[in-house]
């Protein structure tokens, strides 16, 4: 598996368990408004296999990457990470412009909670690997089977 | 504007090589020689130099403007 993973595949799965969590961080927050007790145990459940999913992603991108024995990285993967880095950036100050300027002109006051804060770290990783795959994705499924022709 | 186009593909089928295998030789994941062969990446100058010293030729040889093709 370490030998045969490419850099994208392992994007891939961070970015897709970036999802997964995002989204049992927010049903956790939201089922105990909607919902009795007798649900929330499967959405503890859930939440444990998020974060372990998570965990196990990263871990596996970071032990890849120092330990490959084929070529992971190169120039072309460092220009569109940077492109990923530079979306993302763009994406978040634009939020917190947006953000800033809706408090400066309302009376309401906007804090974040641990969970939103917790939602929003997560989101930005998934969003700059989301990015990356739309970058990369020019080399498409072709380049995953050696020599079309 | 003129486009830069590469004879790369040409050069590995001739050798026989694998994009996989040019791919290891030169450094570079096999995505990236699939698009530099496509046309959908301009590589750096290490890059172009590493190509052109495998296939023993030239940059200029390698990679070309359309126009000058012509």
């Amino acid at each position: 598996m370490l030998k045969k993973a490419s850099y994208k595949q392992l994007i891939l799965l961070q970015f897709l368990s970036g999802i997964v969590l995002i989204c049992a961080k927010l049903l956790d927050y939201i089922v105990p408004y909607i919902s009795g007790s007798p649900t929330y145990w499967a959405v503890n459940i859930f939440m444990f296999v998020a974060f372990f999913f998570y965990i196990f992603a990263t871990t596996l991108f970071i032990v890849n990457v120092r330990s490959a024995t084929k070529v992971l990285r190169d120039e072309l993967t460092t220009e569109n990470e940077a492109k990923a880095v530079e979306f993302t950036f763009l994406v978040i100050m634009l939020v917190a412009v947006v953000g800033m300027g809706y408090t400066m002109f309302s009376n309401i006051d906007l804090s974040l909670n641990n969970d939103l804060l917790f939602c929003i770290f997560i989101g930005i990783c998934t969003l700059k690997n989301g990015a990356y795959l739309v970058y990369d994705r020019n080399g498409g499924s072709h380049a995953d089977f050696d020599d079309e022709d | 504007m003129p486009t830069l186009t590469t004879r790369i593909k040409e050069y590995r089928q001739r050798a026989g090589i694998k994009q996989e295998e040019l791919g290891e030789m030169v450094g570079v994941r096999r995505e990236t020689i699939f698009r530099l062969e496509k046309g959908l990446y301009n590589p750096s100058l290490k890059l172009a130099m590493d190509l052109a010293k495998v296939f023993e030729t030239t940059v200029e040889e390698l990679f070309f403007f359309e126009d000058e093709e012509k």
